[in-house]
């Protein structure tokens, strides 16, 4: 793995950020787990040397500077008396997410001349369409079990966030991945400590997760069914509020929320290794042949 | 009255034979005898040097006013060459070249003044989304008729530049942040 020392150190202090926080503006709730995982998340992308540059001008970016306040608004806004608006405010940024991250890009913009945008405007529209209704739906589903089972909630949104940070640094986008290591303890964090932040807590992770695979699909070579199994991970905690197996102890439930997050994440990660150990020709063991992570290690 | 005809004749011949020497030459590039190639450190130990397969561009050439002379080549970000197909699916992620959101690298000449053996070329140098300017030494000139019916001419350059200043700053400690780069390019006249 990439400066394990360096991730460390992002990782913890997102966790120590996102708790913190949380707890001096214990008062607003939710809000305040929302308001806390989006100061950790920044915390570990100052660590990582990921800083967004203002104008934005890729899509890691746009999803420090435009998309992750605007998911922290509209969870602030949610966990409020104007609920409705938080609602509203969630449609939107979910409409709006895909967008930003691919304003300007080859995808949807006449980068080299008239007519070289690589989706044309109603296939632009579907992707759209299909990533926005993804992405409300896994938030709403998400913060929903959040408000019933915080706990393993937050450690289903951590597991997924922690395998979409290899995953993406697996397909070659080393430096953007390693963002998903302080995003998980962010959330992961809110497993431990501040029961009532869980809510907006979780709705944050869920935009960060969402915004790490869109950007490692797009931008980097993270395949379709690998970004579709890590977002959809989480949503299998579910299955235990299912009527039979409500039945089951509430111990039960969690670990078995958890397990059925984190099983089909170990697959995805282990196929995307096998993948990327074969698109290098499989540098074996000892073999002297450098791997990514060697380079990021150089002189450190 | 005989004498003055003369002149008159005299002085357009004159023009007629300037004409020519002062008309501009529009070039189209010709990408099968064009390279932009370059070589940057590895681990400070030695060089990997790559290409860009996919060029575009063109030129005009006015010997008689350098001022209209310009230069313009540009370059496809994921047509990046070097010879390691998983280093150049790398290359065209967003930890270098990220080519989904800048899929071009272009130069567009701003001044051009004639020195001895070529050009000394001020332009904008376009790349990762930075467009800086910069000043090459472009040497050549030399026009040929090749294949027969085609005028062509061709120059050369080579000049270095840091990577950071151009927003690619990622692994700075294994990959050199000074990049080496070699133009050379033929353009048949249009």
């Amino acid at each position: 793995m990439p400066d394990p020392i360096l991730m460390a150190e992002a990782t913890v202090l997102a966790a120590v950020v996102a708790a913190v926080v949380a707890w001096l503006i214990d008062r607003f709730g939710p809000a305040a787990g929302a308001i806390g995982v989006g100061l950790g998340i920044l915390a570990g992308a100052w660590v990582l040397g990921l800083v967004p540059r203002v104008p934005p001008r890729e899509a890691l970016d746009r999803f420090l500077l435009v998309l992750a306040p605007a998911a922290v608004l509209a969870e602030v806004v949610a966990a409020g008396r104007a609920r409705w608006a938080g609602r509203a405010l969630r449609v939107a940024v979910a409409a709006l997410a895909a967008p930003v991250l691919v304003h300007g890009s080859s995808y949807v913009t006449d980068l080299s001349g008239p007519g070289s945008r690589e989706w044309a405007a109603g296939p632009t529209a579907a992707v759209f369409a299909g990533l926005a209704t993804a992405l409300f739906l896994a938030w709403t589903v998400l913060t929903r079990l959040a408000s019933r089972a915080g706990r393993s909630a937050a450690v289903a949104v951590a597991v997924a966030a922690g395998g979409t940070a290899v995953a993406v640094m697996l397909s070659g986008y080393a430096t953007g991945g390693q963002l998903g290591l302080p995003l998980a303890a962010a959330i992961g964090v809110f497993a431990f400590v501040g029961g009532r932040h869980r809510p907006g807590a979780v709705g944050v992770a869920v935009v960060g997760l969402f915004s790490l695979l869109v950007i490692g699909r797009l931008f980097a070579g993270l395949t379709t069914q690998n970004a579709l199994v890590l977002l959809t991970a989480p949503l299998l905690a579910w299955v235990p509020e299912l009527p039979r197996v409500r039945r089951l102890g509430p111990w039960t439930r969690g670990g078995l929320r958890v397990a059925l997050t984190a099983i089909p994440v170990i697959v995805t990660l282990w196929l995307a290794q096998q993948k990327f150990a074969a698109d290098s020709n499989g540098p074996a063991e000892g073999s002297g042949e450098p791997a990514l992570s060697d380079y990021l290690d150089f002189g450190k | 009255m005989t004498a003055r005809l003369l002149g008159l004749v005299l002085v357009a011949s004159g023009v007629t034979m300037v004409a020519p020497a002062a008309r501009a030459d529009d070039y189209a590039l010709d990408a099968s005898h064009a390279a932009v190639t370059f070589k940057i450190s590895h681990l400070g130990l030695s060089w990997t040097s790559g290409r860009f397969k996919d060029l575009a561009g063109s030129f005009t050439i006015d010997p008689a006013n350098p001022a209209a002379t310009r230069f313009e080549v540009t370059a496809k970000a994921d047509s990046v060459d070097t010879d390691n197909v998983k280093r150049d699916e790398h290359l065209r992620s967003p930890d270098f070249f990220n080519t989904k959101q800048f899929p071009a690298l272009s130069f567009q000449s701003t001044a051009v003044k004639a020195v001895e053996g070529g050009y000394e070329v001020t332009g904008d140098l376009t790349l990762h989304g930075v467009k800086k300017s910069i000043t090459v030494t472009l040497a050549g000139g030399r026009t040929v008729e090749f294949p027969r019916g085609v005028q062509r001419t061709g120059y050369s350059t080579e000049f270095k530049i840091k990577r950071s200043e151009f927003g690619m700053d990622k692994m700075l400690e294994a990959i050199g942040d000074e990049v080496f780069i070699s133009v050379s390019f033929e353009g048949t006249k249009k």
